[in-house]
């Protein structure tokens, strides 16, 4: 009879032991779960793109972005650093630089520990509303593209194309500046001072073309001097057509031939660029409107 | 005696139930608390990015407009007030995010009579220089906005981790505090619009 109590009791007791752990652990979980990631989303902002793309033309504007979602693909993988352009034609009632911030924060534009997105917004004017654009900068990136930088990208590239309603030009330039900036080709400075020297052309077209022409011939000399040194030279650059179109082709500068950008080719073609990768943005940028 | 040894038992591994909840619980407001003081700290940044823009701007302005001395006093003067007030994280009262509010609502208040002076100087209004202060400033403003929001977001995130039954009961006795939000005060706290 007494070792019925005890058998109970010790049953009694480990039911509620039991009862009383999971409780506990049931407590433990709802109470000090992590703090949520800290985000004040506007509704309605476009889903992120599955696949991941990199060019999101909502609004179609842009025609044929091969091309560009290239580049940028190439750019993501070579350093990490993602730029999106996203075209659209509701900015939700958010100023721009405001929803290029939510959207770069929703998509996670950019590597997490290093917040290096930058989200290039375009919104198209239509008979009722202005053209907007704006180009947000994560916080990695504001020294290699800082807010003064990204409102001259937008007023000074983008936009006078977009006033001819050639929306596929004026992104194109914005990426044609952004990715060298963001690959540290050159500094903002240099872009800042390029732009200020454009005020008179002909000095620069005339000291541009003395330019080609002496490095054009240095070039030549230098090419038949190497392929004459060295055969493989040939084989690695270009090979049909030899020195000169190293540096007058825009496409064919940087081929195989060149170090600087070996680690891009290798993985061409794989497609895709890894995914978002939970970048933040802070308010950086600028922008315009038409 | 067999008995008491059993409840000994019990009492023991509740304990110990109890503290490692704690623990969680503990742990979980710590994390809260860090991302609130990170997020102030990146609003102190962003306002101090602000004060530091007002020198240039005053100096750039005053070239242009002698006669607005009593603008470009004003904003010396809420700058001066504004960096001032420095709050510590952890020490966020109601009253003093209030008061770095307000000194900074004024702050932004008189730049943006600043930057209206620009109407009356065509001359100053056409300055390279002055643009793009004028677009940091705006800049800058973006960043303050997005950083005030943050920062309501993780006090809001904390908040609710302390006041929730029944880890509220370990606030209390940890000290863990509400913390204040930023508030929308008419005027003050709108940025300064800048057309061109």
């Amino acid at each position: 009879m007494k070792t019925m109590t005890d058998r109970f009791v010790a049953l009694w007791l480990a039911v509620l032991m039991l009862a009383t752990a999971s409780v506990l652990t049931a407590c433990g979980n709802v109470d000090n779960g992590k703090p949520v990631a800290v985000a004040a989303t506007a509704s309605g902002l476009p889903a992120r793109p599955d696949p991941p793309r990199l060019v999101n033309d909502l609004a179609g504007v842009l025609g044929d972005t091969d091309a560009m979602e290239d580049t940028l693909e190439t750019l993501a993988r070579d350093t990490g650093n993602q730029i999106v352009v996203v075209t659209t034609t509701d900015l939700l009632d958010l100023e721009p630089w405001d929803y290029a911030l939510q959207l770069g924060r929703d998509w996670g534009v950019g590597q997490k520990d290093k917040n290096n997105g930058v989200v290039v917004l375009i919104k198209p004017k239509t008979d009722h509303s202005r053209g907007q654009a704006y180009i947000s900068v994560g916080y990695g990136l504001e020294g290699a593209i800082p807010d003064a930088v990204a409102t001259r990208i937008v007023n000074s590239e983008m936009i006078p194309h977009f006033k001819r309603d050639d929306y596929h030009s004026g992104a194109q330039a914005a990426v044609d500046v952004l990715v060298p900036l963001a690959r540290g080709e050159y500094g903002p400075d240099a872009y800042t001072s390029r732009f200020a020297g454009e005020e008179d052309d002909d000095d620069v077209i005339l000291a541009v073309a003395i330019f080609i022409m002496i490095f054009g011939f240095v070039m030549i000399f230098g090419g038949v001097a190497m392929i004459s040194d060295d055969d493989d030279f040939r084989s690695g650059g270009g090979s049909a057509t030899w020195g000169g179109p190293i540096i007058f082709g825009g496409g064919g500068r940087h081929s195989s031939s060149s170090s600087s950008w070996s680690g891009g080719s290798s993985s061409w073609g794989g497609g895709g660029f890894g995914g978002f990768g939970g970048g933040s943005f802070g308010g950086g940028g600028g922008g315009g409107s038409w | 005696m067999k008995k008491s040894i059993i409840a000994i038992f019990v009492i023991v591994v509740i304990v110990l139930g109890l503290c490692a909840w704690g623990k969680g619980v503990y742990n979980g407001f710590v994390q809260h608390q860090e991302q609130v003081e990170a997020a102030w700290s990146q609003v102190e940044n962003d306002y101090q990015r602000r004060a530091d823009l007002v020198p240039n701007l005053v100096a750039t302005v005053k070239g242009y407009a002698e006669h607005e001395r009593e603008t470009l006093e004003a904003v010396l003067a809420a700058r001066a007030s504004a960096t001032q007030i420095k709050v510590d994280a952890d020490d966020l009262t109601p009253e003093k995010l209030q008061q770095f509010q307000q000194a900074q609502g004024e702050l932004g208040a008189a730049l943006g009579r600043l930057i209206a002076v620009q109407e009356n100087y065509p001359d100053l209004k056409a300055n390279q220089n002055f643009l793009q202060l004028q677009e940091q400033l705006e800049s800058t403003e973006n960043r303050i906005t997005v950083s005030r929001r943050d920062f309501n977001a993780a006090a809001q995130a904390y908040n609710t981790a302390i006041r929730t039954f029944p880890q509220n009961l370990f606030a209390g006795m940890f000290g863990f505090e509400r913390k204040p939000y930023f508030e929308a005060a008419p005027g003050a706290q709108t940025a300064p619009k800048v057309e061109f």
